[in-house]
């Protein structure tokens, strides 16, 4: 499998993996049978405040029932994507800075399948900042991404939260998030997000 | 390199949703393959049966079925809102959903080469969507306009699965649907259920010969296969069974799968998923069928097989 690039390029097929295989990765506490994914490509997305690595390049959130809370929890991952030849330190960095509004982060980068010595290094950095790590010998494939380090839970308020997705996620995606909800007997009563 | 297989007939009640079902349960646990279920049927049977209610519910709330995907190919939802921005296929799938305790998320193999159940859910108003679309892409003295547009987008979709499953499998609706005549011509194995009775014989005979070959032209299309299903039960009308099974002779020949599907599985008790996290065992769910679903699970398995084989063979063909 040769290498993809440019970054972008790889957006779209990180976001089959997080479609189609993120609830079986095990980084999903909770029934994963029961769990809902809304996914997002979110990197063109303008950042309200600005500020450096404010923007990750994928987001989902994260609904998950629990058997004795009278809720479903909801939690916000978000994913920074590296190629192969881009991963490294910074990186690290700017994943650890999405904790601010995200409840997870995760770097997903492409390598060989075998680890190359600058990826251990960058999955030893990951563990350190609580930063989450997926590697991918090729990124096309889902069944072939692979779990090197689960990420740490932060702690984020209600109100980044919902800033976050009404800023990131676009127009069809918070509706359909606004649907879910409103099926659920949460709704808003009619009131659009703008 | 997906193989894709039809579960269809004309005639509705012969058991197209339970064998559906019962095929993907097989191959996934005992021939360890990545298999997608895609429900055709508005009936939502087997969606209901793979999910739950509940969770049919959460999907259709969360807009992961194939009715969500046609919205997409429309513009519109099926109540005639707009919808802004289009969906990936693949991000209105259900994956990770069997309900057999093998694949229960704690137990799951995730090893690449292992089997796991995936669905493309349907819902009651598949049906709308899909008027909608043969409304929108129908062009006068063309009726075969939508269906080969639905052809062309399902292939679009199916590009968008690759490397994600091994077996795709169609349950068709009762009739001919411009969604069941584009799977149809997408398939590389036809499997058509019926029961030992006249009408069930006359639906496969004209399925085949006015269907298949004849309005969409895929006499090529040699592996389709009948299945008798339900054929225990009933008494009486022994020498019209015995008469139907002569004419089903006649007609299929080889083209019939030497397994029988004795009685209704739905009929049993534990078919239906009560709660999306419920799950039982291949020997629990199917009970005393156990051995016959295991059987017809080969069968099919080794057409896939032939298919692949014949793929790589031709594949080799071409480089040559």
């Amino acid at each position: 499998m040769p290498f993809v690039t440019p970054e972008s390029a790889l957006y779209p097929m990180v976001l089959r993996w997080v479609d189609t295989q993120f609830i079986a990765s095990g980084l999903i506490e909770g029934r994963a049978q029961s769990t809902v994914v809304f996914s997002a490509n979110v990197s063109q997305q303008s950042a309200g405040e600005g500020g450096l690595w404010s923007r990750p390049d994928l987001a989902a959130v994260v609904y998950t029932p629990a058997r004795f809370l009278p809720n479903w929890q909801a939690e916000l991952y978000s994913f920074e994507v590296k190629t192969f030849d881009g991963v490294g330190q910074t990186a690290v960095y700017e994943a650890f800075s999405h904790t601010r509004f995200a409840n997870y982060s995760l770097l997903v980068w492409q390598d060989g399948p075998e680890l190359s010595r600058n990826s251990e290094l960058v999955i030893d950095l990951c563990r350190e900042y609580g930063v989450g790590a997926l590697t991918a010998s090729d990124p096309r494939i889902p069944h072939s991404y692979k779990v090197q380090v689960k990420p740490q839970h932060f702690t984020v308020s209600p109100t980044g939260f919902d800033s976050f997705v009404i800023e990131r996620f676009p127009a069809t995606k918070r509706r359909e998030i606004e649907n879910w909800l409103a099926g659920n007997g949460w709704g808003r009563n009619g009131e659009e997000l703008q | 390199m997906t193989v894709k297989i039809a579960i269809a007939n004309l005639k509705g009640g012969v058991g197209k949703s339970t064998t559906t079902m019962m095929l993907a349960d097989a191959l996934s646990l005992h021939a360890e393959r990545k298999v997608l279920v895609v429900d055709l049927d508005p009936q939502a049977n087997v969606s209901q049966m793979m999910l739950s209610f509940e969770g049919l519910q959460q999907s259709t709330r969360s807009s992961r079925t194939i009715t969500a995907w046609m919205e997409s190919l429309t513009g519109r939802t099926v109540t005639g809102a707009p919808l802004p921005d289009p969906r990936t296929a693949t991000s209105t799938l259900r994956t990770h959903i069997s309900g057999l305790s093998d694949f229960r998320p704690s137990m799951v193999r995730r090893t690449p080469s292992a089997g796991e159940c995936s669905l493309w859910p349907s819902t009651p108003d598949l049906r709308f969507a899909e008027l909608a679309f043969d409304h929108l892409f129908f062009q006068a003295g063309d009726i075969a306009s939508p269906r080969n547009r639905m052809y062309a987008d399902l292939a679009l979709a199916f590009a968008e699965f690759q490397g994600l499953f091994d077996v795709i499998l169609f349950d068709c609706p009762p009739g001919f649907s411009t969604l069941a005549q584009a799977a149809i011509m997408h398939s590389d194995i036809v499997v058509s259920p019926l029961n030992v009775d006249r009408v069930s014989m006359w639906s496969l005979k004209s399925f085949w010969t006015q269907g298949i070959d004849g309005y969409l032209g895929l006499t090529a299309l040699k592996r389709r296969f009948a299945l008798l299903t339900m054929v225990q039960g009933g008494r009486g009308a022994e020498a019209e069974k015995l008469s139907v099974r002569r004419d089903l002779q006649d007609f299929a020949r080889e083209h019939r799968l030497g397994v029988e599907i004795p009685h209704s599985v739905q009929a049993l008790r534990f078919v239906r998923r009560p709660a999306t996290d419920s799950f039982q065992s291949f020997r629990h769910k199917y009970g005393p069928l156990v051995d016959r679903i295991r059987q017809f699970g080969e069968a099919i398995e080794d057409q896939i097989k032939n298919v692949e084989m014949e793929r790589i063979h031709a594949e080799q063909r071409s480089a040559s």
